[in-house]
C-alpha cells in the first residue's frame, strides 16, 4: 500500500487530476483547499519588493491524498506525469508516493 | 485502459440526419444492433433514455456521452456519431450537440465503465479531439483522430 500525495499549484487542474485517478481505479481521495507559501509571504511587508519571486503563487491550490495499492500507485504516477508534467516555466504541481508501514481502518475491497 | 480497445468503428456514424436526442439515440443503437453487437435494441434504448431522464449526458461544448449498463453486451462497447448541424440534446449550456459518444457496459463491469467515462472526460478537455472529429470527412478520419488524440493523454 502507498500514500499518494498530490499538491496542485493551480486548482484549474483539479478536475482533470481526479478524472485521471478514476481512470486507474482510484475511486476515493481526500481533497483539501490549501494556500501556497508564496501567496502568504508576498503580503508580508518585508518581502513586498520580491513579489516577482512569488509570481506563480495562486490564490488557491489543492492537496489530494489517497491510500492506494502498489499497482494503482504506478499507474497513477504515469497518468499524473501526463497531466502535471513540467511546463517550460513552472510545474503545475507535484505528486509523490510514500510506503505505508501500518494502518488501521483500511478495509480490503470485496 | 485505452478507449481505442473498446471502440467499434464499424458502428461509427459520420453524419446523423436526426435533430433530436431520442431519434439520434435510436439511430445509433440501431447501427450497433445491425452489426450484431446487441440483439434487443429497444431494451438498450430504454436504458439509455432512463439515464438521460435522470440528467442529460450532454456535457456542453457540443458533446454528449450517453451511457448505460445492459446485459446485452459482455464487455464495454463505445461508438461515436457526429452531427455537423447539431442535435437538440438538452445540453446544460444550451448549445447543440455535434459529437455523441455512446457507451454500453455490462453491469458487472462498473469499474471499467467508470474508467472509460473518466478517460473520455480527459480526452475531450485536454486535446483537440472534438475539433478534429467535427472536421473529419469520413469515418476513417474519425477513427484516426480518435487514435492519435488518445495517444496524447
Amino acid at each position: 500500500m502507498k500514500l499518494l500525495f498530490i499538491i496542485l499549484n493551480s486548482a484549474e487542474k483539479l478536475e482533470e487530476v481526479l478524472e485521471g485517478l478514476l481512470e486507474v481505479g482510484v475511486t476515493g481521495a481526500t481533497v483539501v483547499d490549501s494556500v501556497g507559501m508564496g501567496h502568504i509571504i508576498e503580503d508580508v511587508p518585508l518581502f513586498a519588493g520580491m513579489r516577482n519571486v512569488f509570481r506563480s503563487a495562486k490564490p488557491r491550490n489543492n492537496m489530494i491524498f489517497s491510500v492506494i495499492s502498489d499497482t494503482q500507485a504506478a499507474e497513477a504516477m504515469e497518468v499524473l506525469d501526463k497531466i502535471l508534467g513540467c511546463s517550460q516555466d513552472k510545474g503545475r504541481g507535484i505528486a509523490f508516493t510514500l510506503p505505508i508501514d501500518s494502518s488501521i481502518g483500511i478495509c480490503k475491497e470485496s | 485502459m485505452k478507449l481505442t480497445h473498446y471502440i467499434r468503428p464499424d458502428c461509427f456514424i459520420a453524419e446523423l440526419p436526426e435533430k433530436t436526442r431520442e431519434d439520434a439515440l435510436r439511430r445509433i443503437v440501431h447501427a450497433v444492433a445491425e452489426k450484431g453487437y446487441i440483439s434487443d435494441e429497444n431494451a438498450v434504448f430504454a436504458k439509455l433514455m432512463e439515464r438521460e431522464n435522470i440528467q442529460s449526458t450532454a456535457v456542453g461544448n457540443g458533446i454528449a456521452i450517453p451511457h448505460c449498463f445492459t446485459d446485452e453486451v459482455p464487455d464495454l462497447i463505445i461508438t461515436l456519431a457526429r452531427s455537423r448541424a447539431g442535435l437538440e440534446f438538452d445540453s446544460f449550456d444550451g448549445k447543440p450537440t455535434q459529437v455523441v459518444f455512446l457507451l454500453m457496459g455490462n453491469r458487472k463491469e462498473h469499474s471499467l465503465h467508470l474508467k472509460a467515462l473518466a478517460r473520455i472526460a480527459r480526452l475531450i478537455k485536454s486535446t483537440s479531439f472534438i475539433e478534429r472529429i467535427v472536421a473529419s470527412s469520413t469515418v476513417e478520419d474519425m477513427v484516426r483522430a480518435f487514435e492519435q488524440e488518445e495517444g496524447k493523454i
